[in-house]
C-alpha cells in the first residue's frame, strides 16, 4: 500500500478500523445466529428424542442409564442441571428440555431412597448397601402393587439418584467400601482405618481384633479404638457368642 | 446365610440368622433396634404356635431364642429384659415376681376382649351365658384368634369387658361364664 502523508492518513486509520470492527461484528452476529439455530435445533431434537421415549426412558432401565451416559458425553447433565435453576425462565433448563419425564424420575427415587435410609438408620447405623435400598424399593413397590408392568430400576438409577440429593446438603453420600456401594445417610465422614475394618467386613462378614492386629498390622488398642468407634455410631454390632469377641455389620446382612 | 432366610417362616425377623442379635447389643440405638425386632419375632412367633405361656427357660431351646443353624442363643437375662418391655405395653404379664413364665398376649388384653365382644354380637349372643370353654374350645369358635386361649388369660380379657360395664362373670358349676351386654 502506498504510503500517503498528511492528516488525510488519520482518517483513512479510523475508517479502517471502523470497517474491520463492523465487519467483526457482523462475522459475530452471524456466528451468534448459526450457534443459536445449531442449539435450537439440538434442543429440539433432544426434547422430541427424551418425549418421544419418555416411556422407554422410565421403564427401561439400561435404557435409562444409557441415555443419561450420552447426555453426560455432550456435556449435558440432566441432574446437575436440575440444580441450577435459571432465574429468567424460572425453571430449570433440562427439566423443559427433557420434558420432566427423566428429571422426575430420579426425584421420585430419590425420595424412596431417603424413605429407605430413614427406616432402617436404627438398624443399620446409616450404612445401607445399593442392593438393599434396590430390594427394599422394588419389594414395596410389588406390595403396593406398584405401577402395573411393575417398577424397574437398575444400581445405577440409585446411584444418580443419590448424586441428586447432593445439592440439599442433607448427607446423603456413596461411597465404596471393598467392591460394594454403599449408600451413608448420616452425616458422617469415615477416616480410612474405619474404611478398612468395613471393606474387611464386607470380604469376611465380621471382624475380631486380632484378625485386624494380624492382617492389617495395627496393634490391638488401634483396632479396638476403631472398632468402639464404629460400634458407638451403630454402625457394629457385637457377637459374644462365637468364642472371641466379633463385630459384624447389619448393613451388610 | 441366605438358604436359610428363604425356608424360615416371613414372621422370622432378618435379623435371625445374624449372630450379633443374640448378644445384647450395648449401643443404645443398636438395641432399641434390636428390642424392636425381638418383641415383633416373639409375638409372632407365639401367634403362629398358639403359645400362651411362655416358660422362659423351656423357651431358650426352642427356636425362638435358640438358632440351632449359628449356634446362637439369647442369653437368658435378655430375654427377661425384653420380656419386661412386653409388659409394659400389656403384651404381656408375669405369672409370678420370679419372672420364670410369663402371658404372652399377642394382642392386648384391651384387643382380645373388643373381639370377643364383636364375635359375640355377630353371633347374636348378647344376654345369653356363654362358658369360658364354650369360647377357648366350643366348635363356633375354632376358627378365631382367642381359641385355645388360657382361661386365666382369658378372664383377664373378659375383666376388660366387666371393668366397662359390658359384661358380667358367674360361675357356672365348676366352669365360669360370662354373660355381655
Amino acid at each position: 500500500m502506498r504510503r500517503r502523508v498528511g492528516l488525510a492518513a488519520l482518517d483513512r486509520r479510523v475508517q479502517d478500523s471502523q470497517t474491520w470492527t463492523s465487519h467483526g461484528a457482523s462475522l459475530r452476529r452471524t456466528h451468534e445466529s448459526e450457534l443459536t439455530t445449531q442449539l435450537s435445533v439440538f434442543q429440539a431434537a433432544l426434547s422430541t428424542f427424551s418425549t418421544q421415549y419418555a416411556s422407554e426412558i422410565r421403564q427401561n432401565p439400561k435404557f435409562r442409564s444409557e441415555f443419561a451416559r450420552m447426555c453426560t458425553a455432550i456435556g449435558v447433565d440432566p441432574l446437575a442441571a436440575s440444580s441450577t435453576r435459571q432465574k429468567d425462565k424460572g425453571g430449570n433448563m433440562w427439566a423443559e428440555l427433557l420434558g420432566n419425564s427423566v428429571n422426575d424420575f430420579y426425584f421420585e427415587l430419590a425420595v424412596k431412597i431417603v424413605e429407605v435410609c430413614r427406616e432402617t438408620r436404627t438398624k443399620n447405623g446409616g450404612l445401607i448397601s445399593v442392593t438393599e435400598v434396590q430390594e427394599t424399593i422394588l419389594k414395596k413397590d410389588r406390595s403396593t402393587g406398584g405401577g402395573g408392568a411393575g417398577l424397574q430400576i437398575s444400581e445405577d438409577d440409585i446411584i444418580r439418584s443419590v448424586e441428586c440429593l447432593k445439592p440439599l446438603g442433607s448427607g446423603f453420600e456413596m461411597m465404596k467400601i471393598g467392591k460394594t456401594m454403599m449408600i451413608r445417610s448420616v452425616p458422617k465422614e469415615f477416616n480410612t482405618d474405619q474404611a478398612k475394618v468395613l471393606e474387611v467386613i464386607q470380604v469376611l462378614g465380621f471382624v475380631t481384633i486380632p484378625l485386624l492386629v494380624d492382617n492389617l498390622g495395627w496393634i490391638a488398642p488401634r483396632a479396638k479404638q476403631v472398632v468402639d468407634d464404629l460400634m458407638a455410631e451403630a454402625f457394629l454390632w457385637v457377637d459374644e457368642q462365637g468364642g472371641e469377641t466379633s463385630y459384624w455389620a447389619p448393613c451388610s446382612l | 446365610m441366605a438358604d436359610s432366610k428363604d425356608t424360615l417362616p416371613a414372621y422370622y425377623p432378618e435379623f435371625y440368622s445374624f449372630p450379633p442379635f443374640y448378644s445384647r447389643q450395648p449401643n443404645s440405638t443398636s438395641w432399641s433396634s434390636q428390642l424392636l425386632q425381638w418383641r415383633s419375632f416373639i409375638l409372632s412367633y407365639c401367634r403362629a404356635h398358639k403359645l400362651w405361656r411362655l416358660n422362659l427357660v423351656d423357651a431358650m431351646d426352642t427356636p425362638l431364642f435358640y438358632n440351632k443353624s449359628i449356634n446362637r442363643k439369647l442369653p437368658l437375662p435378655t430375654i427377661r429384659e425384653i420380656v419386661d418391655d412386653l409388659v409394659k405395653s400389656s403384651n404381656a404379664e408375669w405369672l409370678s415376681p420370679e419372672k420364670s413364665i410369663a402371658y404372652i398376649f399377642w394382642r392386648t388384653p384391651e384387643d382380645f376382649a373388643n373381639q370377643i365382644y364383636t364375635w359375640i354380637d355377630d353371633t347374636g349372643q348378647k344376654n345369653t351365658v356363654l362358658t369360658l370353654l364354650e369360647l377357648t374350645e366350643g366348635d363356633n369358635t375354632t376358627d378365631q384368634e382367642w381359641y385355645g386361649m388360657d382361661q386365666t388369660m382369658l378372664i383377664k380379657c373378659l375383666n376388660v369387658l366387666v371393668k366397662k360395664g359390658q359384661g358380667q362373670i358367674f360361675s357356672v358349676g365348676d366352669d365360669k361364664g360370662i354373660k355381655v351386654w
